[in-house]
């Protein structure tokens, strides 16, 4: 389970970036509020590097309000398309998983 | 120039994520320790009490154990099938390695030095506790055993005895401890670690 939310995550990061920037603290936040995702928050930021260096996302510096400007995030085109792509798929992976524990309809005999 | 102790603290806990970071090229430790350095001062903005060491405390608890993150970093992320290969690889070595002379075990140093999976001091423990392991302990004990026919005392007549004390036995033996000493720290080794 734990490889594959460790899988998975990247992937939420980029959801999360879909649609927004976001800057490191924001984005550790949102991971941990979902149950289960981060074990550790600093484990966080050499996942965004492993982002940034694959040109999933990229980066710039911006003013914050009251301290150091800090690096917000934010996806690529590239990202967007692997993003789409894994959609794809874990739907497809999610609704086949699904057929087999649920118990009501759609378990297929043997 | 006074360092207060709540940066001390954060440089202490940044300093030990960048030497366990030992995956990353010189720029990309640099990146990470940039960006958690970022949050904690992001953190510590936010907390009202900038310089409290129980704030910083908590703040670096919940960042995590910097072997995890540095884990995290390693491209080859933990469990990886080369990383373990390189594991066991270093374990073998370690003790059989002496087999061929001096070469093999100290082979078996280098992979144990540059795995991931042990900390510095479980390191040393490999180093020090296995002296060219199995192999070269039955090296000197073969040797040993070679040179003992030699330890014939002879007095002045001719007459010839095999020297019966203790001698000839020392070296047998302090080569069975090297190799019961090798086998054993090769097993911890082996079971413990990441």
């Amino acid at each position: 389970m734990i490889q594959m939310r460790r899988g998975v995550l990247p992937y939420c990061v980029l959801a999360l970036l879909r649609e927004q920037e976001c800057y490191g603290v924001q984005i550790v936040r949102s991971l941990a509020a979902a149950d289960g995702m981060v074990t550790s928050e600093g484990t966080v930021y050499p996942l965004l590097a492993r982002l940034r260096r694959q040109g999933l996302v990229t980066t710039r510096w911006g003013e914050s309000p009251a301290g150091p400007p800090r690096r917000y995030y934010r996806i690529t085109a590239g990202g967007r398309a692997a993003l789409d792509a894994f959609a794809t798929d874990w739907r497809r992976t999610r609704d086949a998983v699904e057929r087999f524990l649920s118990e009501k309809d759609g378990v297929p005999p043997c | 120039m006074l360092t207060a102790p709540a940066d001390r603290l954060v440089d202490d806990y940044l300093a030990r994520v960048a030497a366990r970071a030992t995956a990353l090229d010189p720029e990309q430790r640099d990146e990470l320790t940039a960006q958690l350095r970022e949050h904690i001062a992001t953190l510590r903005a936010e907390s009202g009490a900038p310089d409290d060491e129980a704030t910083i405390r908590t703040i670096l608890d919940q960042l995590g154990d910097p072997r995890d993150i540095a884990a995290a970093a390693d491209p080859e992320a933990s469990g990886s099938a080369r990383g373990v290969w390189q594991a066991r690889a270093a374990l073998l070595l370690l003790l059989l390695g002496g087999l061929v002379p001096v070469v093999g075990w100290v082979a078996g140093v280098v992979l144990l030095w540059s795995a991931d999976r042990w900390s510095a001091r479980q390191k040393l423990a490999g180093t020090l506790l296995t002296p060219g392991g199995f192999g070269g302990a039955f090296f000197v004990l073969v040797w040993s055993l070679l040179t003992s026919s030699a330890s014939v005392s002879c007095d002045a007549s001719g007459r010839c005895q095999e020297d019966s004390g203790l001698a000839p036995y020392v070296v047998p033996v302090v080569a069975l401890v090297f190799a019961a000493v090798s086998v054993v720290t090769v097993i911890r080794l082996a079971r413990s670690g990441r």
